[in-house]
């Protein structure tokens, strides 16, 4: 109750800072990774190195026409974008970047950014039920199936390092970390945790709701111009969440010798980011069988375990 | 000045968490559309969410988001993606077998009101660890818990056993 | 058992990733394979095939053509015309007029290799581009090259 109107503001403009950078720089690095690790350079032509690049495409974007098929639900084709946009302003709230870069520390935050990352499934289904096409329709329905195989591992993930930190606040869970980071002690949970935030990001290889080979670009077939860049937007800073919670939850956060705080926080993100990166350009897509097999007969097993066992290891 | 300013974007910020949840639960039992009903359902548990957080419980609020749209709303719509069947066949949204639940919610709220007649009404009384309530379930309330549990499980188990013998015939 | 192939099955699995992200991260780090055109150019092959030129006689600077017509003959998509006169000097004829129709051009080497003068080759242009299609129809092959016959 004590936050006043202009803090909020300035919050809310450094967090659409954080979103419309890290977007211009996640698209660029994707290129240029998946150009690397194909012999080629990605862009080079729009500033050193392509770095504007993303830029440039952003205004042509912004030229383009936003289309409505007849056929579409109207409310529902328009409401899509604002659906999977809107929680990441939220999620960034409780998210710590360094000591003190923090817009507002809840105690409650871990479960805060999980709680909204769910919701990312909720504007797909929108997008594809609201766009009347088949293609959207079938990336939407998929999505859905997806979010049930991944999100039980994910939060027995969570739920062992919360119990291992006795707290739900991510700056407590980071500090908890000071003596040794959890990826020491938990190796596995943290493989487990970056496949299950690759599935909630939508990613390659489990990128089945947008799945261009089948479904021709998926949930978002129908969006033009800034429509489709809201869902761009909105991919690129899920996983910049995600990563984000990964770093804080396995690799101690903004903590690190020499550097200070934020600069630690990114460089852990980014290589997550990268790792996410590097799985894409790497494997090829499952079939829904097999991610489905993946998520409830792999991971959540291990989780369950390894959940049981630190239990049981914290009691003794 | 200022004072009024917060106290307008807070009455603003509760009105829109009511239109949230009645225009939402409204949406969810007259909407035509099988899909706009389910985002009805979603609006009005946001809603709810946001009442509880109004109530100061930030951490049920999140529970609410995690656990009914993160969760049974997204079974829903697995359900729905599946079996969803082209136009709007089978009975009109409202009929008169649904007066039957609305006297009864009418009945119930009327009977909670009239016990809270007279009394003052302090919301966050005081604010309750997370720990506590986790203690207060595996504690005091345990048998309650266990017993809900013990409802989710048999619940499953008849979903599963339907599907099952549906698949057979 | 089961169990014993399940994890191994994970084990194995796992292996297997890895190796494919060894991989691809050493397609990363190794150079591009692109060629950063038009600032770069990537070396012609030696028997490069581009359109075919009309080579210069060394000591006259004519065309080396005397217009016999077998390349437009021997041609399979009849894209050489070809007319040759004698110039009042010699007696061997030199080509007037040599045109190629590239759009229809196979580039099978057929006129290079039947060339009794050895008057024609490939030429290494690749970067062909043009207006209308008028400019591929009828290339002029002996365009640059000086001439006997005054006009």
């Amino acid at each position: 109750m004590s936050i006043s109107p202009v803090t909020i503001v300035c919050y809310l403009l450094g967090i659409s800072a954080v979103v419309g950078l890290n977007a211009v720089i996640l698209v660029w690095l994707e290129r240029k990774v998946a150009g690397h690790m194909h012999f080629r350079y990605g862009p080079m032509e729009v500033g050193p190195h392509g770095l504007l690049q993303t830029l440039a495409d952003g205004i042509k974007l912004l030229g383009k026409q936003f289309l409505v098929p007849d056929a579409a639900d109207r409310p529902l084709f328009l409401l899509a974008p604002v659906v999977s946009l809107v929680p990441i302003f939220v999620a960034m709230v409780p998210l710590p970047l360094g000591e003190t870069l923090q817009a507002w520390e809840l105690n409650i935050g871990l479960l805060l950014v999980v709680a909204l990352g769910l919701l990312n499934t909720l504007g797909i289904l929108l997008a594809g039920w609201g766009s009347n096409n088949k293609y959207a329709l079938l990336g939407g329905s998929r999505a859905v199936a997806q979010i049930l195989a991944y999100k039980i591992p994910l939060l027995l993930c969570i739920l062992t390092i919360i119990m291992m930190a006795g707290s739900y606040s991510l700056r407590q869970i980071a500090l908890a970390q000071k003596d040794g980071w959890y990826i020491l002690y938990q190796p596995l949970l943290f493989i487990i945790y970056i496949v299950t935030i690759t599935l909630e990001t939508n990613r390659s290889p489990f990128d089945f709701s947008e799945a261009e080979s089948e479904l021709v670009a998926g949930f978002h077939i129908e969006y033009s111009a800034m429509g489709f860049s809201l869902f761009f937007l909105a991919e690129y800073s899920y996983m910049f969440i995600a990563a984000a919670l990964a770093s804080i939850l396995f690799l101690g956060g903004w903590q690190g010798p020499f550097l200070p705080g934020p600069v630690w926080s990114l460089l852990k993100l980014y290589g997550i980011i990268f790792l996410l990166m590097w799985f894409r350009w790497t494997f090829p897509r499952l079939r829904i069988d097999q991610m489905l097999h993946l998520g409830w007969k792999i991971l959540l097993p291990l989780a369950l375990v390894n959940f049981l066992v630190t239990a049981g290891v914290l009691a003794l | 000045m200022f004072a009024s300013f917060v106290h307008t974007v807070y009455t603003l910020a509760f009105a829109t968490i009511l239109l949230l949840v009645v225009g939402g639960a409204l949406l969810a039992v007259t909407a035509r559309n099988l899909i706009h009903c389910f985002f009805g359902l979603v609006g009005a548990l946001l809603g709810v969410a946001g009442l509880y957080y109004n109530l100061g419980s930030p951490l049920l609020a999140v529970m609410q988001v995690m656990i009914y749209i993160g969760a049974v709303c997204v079974a829903i719509a697995f359900g729905l993606t599946l079996t969803r069947k082209q136009g709007e066949e089978g009975m009109r949204p409202l009929d008169i077998k649904a007066a039957i639940p609305v006297v009864l919610v009418v009945a119930m709220l009327s009977a909670t009101l009239k016990s809270l007649a007279g009394r003052e009404i302090v919301a966050s009384a005081r604010k309750i660890d997370e720990s506590r309530i986790g203690w207060m379930l595996l504690g005091d309330y345990l048998l309650p818990f266990e017993l809900i549990s013990i409802l989710l499980t048999v619940a499953v188990i008849g979903a599963v056993t339907i599907a099952l013998i549906n698949r057979r015939i | 058992m089961n169990g014993y192939r399940y994890l191994a099955g994970i084990v194995t699995g796992s292996v297997s990733l890895l190796k494919g992200m060894r991989v691809t991260f050493a397609n990363m780090v190794s150079r591009p394979h692109t060629v950063q055109w038009p600032r770069q150019t990537a070396p012609l092959p030696a028997r490069f095939r581009g359109h075919i030129r009309m080579l210069a006689d060394e000591e006259t600077g004519f065309p080396r053509c005397f217009a016999c017509g077998s390349c437009a003959r021997i041609c399979p998509s009849a894209c050489i015309t070809v007319q040759g006169r004698k110039p009042g000097d010699r007696k061997k004829k030199v080509a007037v007029r040599f045109l190629l129709d590239f759009t229809k051009c196979s580039l099978c080497g057929l006129c290079v290799e039947s060339c009794p003068a050895r008057a024609l080759a490939f030429s290494r242009d690749y970067a062909l581009a043009g207006y209308r299609d008028t400019e591929f129809r009828t290339m002029d092959l002996l365009e640059g090259l000086a001439s006997p016959f005054q006009f």
